[in-house]
Order: structure tokens, then C-alpha cells, then sequence
């Protein structure tokens, strides 16, 4: 699957391919509108494909686990088994068979390997801050969901990028706060 | 453990920036540009690998000179209706014209952070980053200078990586595609 032409963010019109052209290009030539483009040394290479794996030729050669005709190229890292050329996943600088990355995958346990992660910390903070926002009699129900999220959001993968746990045991501790004093609000409502 | 980004010496952080739904941030690794998207609750990350960038095209646009054009002229009719009622309120000691004052002071000092907003960091642009397989639009980089950064940047990681890379064919892939979900090295 090849990546079609360039084209031109603004309009959609392909822009010239001739990498020189490309690089010198100061606007668009179809909508002129101004443009800059950086042409990086792989410009035109094309996608890198998978690799193939070669026969085995000789009867003590070792064989790839999932392909017995063809030739052991690496061991998996995880469980040892032989795998071809074809079968070797390099991920996170480790040498996977697919059976051992599925389970990765499955376990989170793998660091190369990531599927997209709930950031239990908005959804907390959330919780806590809109009701108070909308002044709604929610607010101490709102307060103890956010609460027991924040508990269970401690045990999910933290983002890769900020520190989730500071923020959830924050939310932990205004989420009950919030749901401490919207029942005190309304027990005083009610009793007045 | 897995290490936070911000905290791993393997990577440093070359942009980000907020999207409608969330924010993005760059990371560039030794061999890889890592994207850390959060759209609404979830976080999502994107892996190219540096010897696959092809191409990254920055187009202005005019963004900032209609949105600019626009709330200038309305802070500066707010900015009028303000300087009148507060010049009548201090003449007259009127009440109703202190408070047409603040009426109007409030929204000229929002419309002026926007303004300012809009105009200060620069003008808006569009940033496409294109690989072997794909073409992305950049989440997050939507000033001029920012973009400029970023590339710049990543000029200066690519050209040692590049050269060090064997020309063709490449190390094999499992796949085909070279942006993946993967988050780390």
C-alpha cells in the first residue's frame, strides 16, 4: 500500500514529486497558497515491507515453530521458540513471536505494545468539578462516584505522560470532600 | 515499572499542543517520534520511525487575520461602549452608568485575552507529516512557530539517523505499516 503524491493541506491538489521541486516550493501551484515543505532523506523510498523467510535446505537446520518448512532466523525472547524471518516481531528492541505479543497485548505487560488507555484522571476530575458547576443536588452521589473511579482508576496503566496517580488520589480526596459537603448542604436544606 | 515520558532520559519532548478534543504532545526518541494523543478520556500513541519520515509540509493560513480582524473590531466597539459609560459614570456619579461600565468592561477584557490569544503566538498553519504508507495531520501544531520548531528539530535528530541507516533495503518489518500504536522503545 503505497502512499499517493504529495498533496497540497490546503486544497487537496497533488503537489509536484520531484523531491528537489518539492523542497523549493514557496506555494502551492494550483490554490498559491504559501507553503513550506521539508523533504526528509526516505522521501520516495516507499513503505518498508515485511521480510521473507528462506527454505530450509539441509535436514539439521533449526525450523521456525509456526513455519517447519522454512529456516529459524531468531528465538522468540519471551518463550524461546524458533521463528523465521517472517514470523520475528522486533518490538521495544525485543525478538517476539506473535503468539507472545497477543498475550502482551492482553496483559498490558508489554511496553511496546499499547492499546489506547482511559485517563481515569479526567474522568474523575470531571465528576468532581462539573456537577459543582451545574449546582446540581447530584452533587453527593457525583462526589462518591468519582471517588470509588478514582480507587479503580489506581489500578489501570497511568498515562505515559502525566502523573496519573497524584491526580486520582487528588480526585479521590475532593471527590469525597465534594460528597461530604453536598449531604451536609442537603441535610440542612431538608431540616430548615 | 514503565517510566512517564517526562521522566525517561530516552526521550525528550519536541511539541505539544491542545486539539478540539484534547491535547498532543511529540517525543523524540533515539530512533522514533513518538505522538501522545488525548482525545477526551483516552490516550493513544502513534510510533514513526524516523528513517520512514518522508515529508512534513507547514501551510499557513489566514486564520489569524479574519479571527484577529473580527474580535478587533468587537473589542474595540466593547472597548468604546466601556470608555463612554465609565466617562459618564465618573461625571455623573450616575449608578446605571457604573454598572453599563462593568457590563461592558467584562466582556472587552475576555475579547482582548482572545484577541491576544489569537494574535500573539503566531500565525495558524496546517501541518501534514508524511511517511512511506500514510499522511497525518498533525494534532496539536497549529502556529507558524511551533510548526517551524518542530521541524527544525526534526531535521536535526533525522540527518545522523538517516546517514547511519543502510540505504535499501531496510531491516524487515512484521508489517507494512510504519506508524503503529506503539508507545515505547
Amino acid at each position: 500500500m503505497r502512499n499517493p503524491d504529495p498533496e497540497c493541506p490546503g486544497c487537496g491538489r497533488p503537489l509536484p514529486t520531484d523531491p528537489v521541486e518539492l523542497a523549493g516550493l514557496a506555494a502551492c501551484p494550483h490554490c498559491r497558497g504559501e507553503l513550506t515543505a521539508t523533504v526528509f532523506p526516505a522521501y520516495g523510498r516507499g513503505p518498508v515491507i515485511g521480510g521473507t523467510a528462506e527454505r530450509t535446505t539441509a535436514d539439521d537446520e533449526a525450523t521456525c515453530f509456526f513455519h517447519p518448512s522454512k529456516k529459524a532466523a531468531v528465538p522468540c525472547d519471551r518463550c524461546g521458540r524458533f521463528l523465521c524471518a517472517l514470523c520475528d516481531l522486533p518490538i521495544a528492541g525485543e525478538h517476539l513471536c506473535p503468539g507472545c505479543v497477543q498475550s502482551a497485548q492482553k496483559k498490558e505487560g508489554l511496553s511496546g505494545v499499547g492499546r489506547p488507555r482511559l485517563r481515569w484522571d479526567i474522568i474523575v476530575w470531571q465528576l468532581v468539578l462539573l456537577p459543582l458547576l451545574a449546582c446540581s443536588f447530584v452533587i453527593p452521589v457525583t462526589g462518591l462516584a468519582a471517588a470509588g473511579l478514582a480507587v479503580w482508576g489506581l489500578r489501570a496503566p497511568p498515562s505515559r505522560v502525566v502523573h496519573t496517580r497524584a491526580r486520582l488520589w487528588a480526585g479521590l480526596v475532593a471527590g469525597l470532600v465534594v460528597a461530604a459537603g453536598g449531604t451536609v448542604f442537603w441535610i440542612v436544606a431538608a431540616t430548615r | 515499572m514503565e517510566l512517564r515520558l517526562p521522566k525517561d532520559p530516552a526521550y525528550e519532548r519536541i511539541c505539544s499542543g491542545h486539539t478540539p478534543t484534547g491535547s498532543a504532545s511529540y517525543w523524540l526518541g533515539r530512533d522514533h517520534l513518538l505522538l501522545v494523543e488525548t482525545s477526551f478520556v483516552t490516550e493513544q500513541c502513534r510510533r514513526f520511525e524516523l528513517r520512514d519520515l518522508e515529508l512534513v509540509v507547514v501551510q499557513p493560513t489566514s486564520t489569524r487575520l479574519v479571527a484577529g480582524s473580527v474580535l478587533a473590531c468587537a473589542f474595540v466597539v466593547l472597548l468604546s461602549l466601556a470608555a463612554i459609560a465609565s466617562f459618564r459614570a465618573a461625571s455623573s456619579n450616575a449608578s446605571d452608568a457604573a454598572i453599563w461600565a462593568v457590563l461592558a468592561g467584562i466582556p472587552t477584557v475576555v475579547l482582548g485575552a482572545a484577541l491576544a490569544w489569537v494574535v500573539l503566538p503566531g500565525r495558524f498553519c496546517r501541518v501534514r507529516i508524511r511517511t512511506g504508507v500514510q499522511t497525518l495531520a498533525a494534532p496539536g501544531i497549529s502556529r507558524l512557530p511551533k510548526a517551524t520548531r518542530f521541524v527544525a528539530r526534526l531535521r536535526a535528530a533525522l540527518a545522523p539517523t538517516v546517514d547511519a541507516a543502510p540505504a535499501a533495503p531496510l531491516a524487515p518489518q512484521p508489517a507494512a505499516g510504519n506508524a503503529s500504536t506503539d508507545p515505547a522503545p
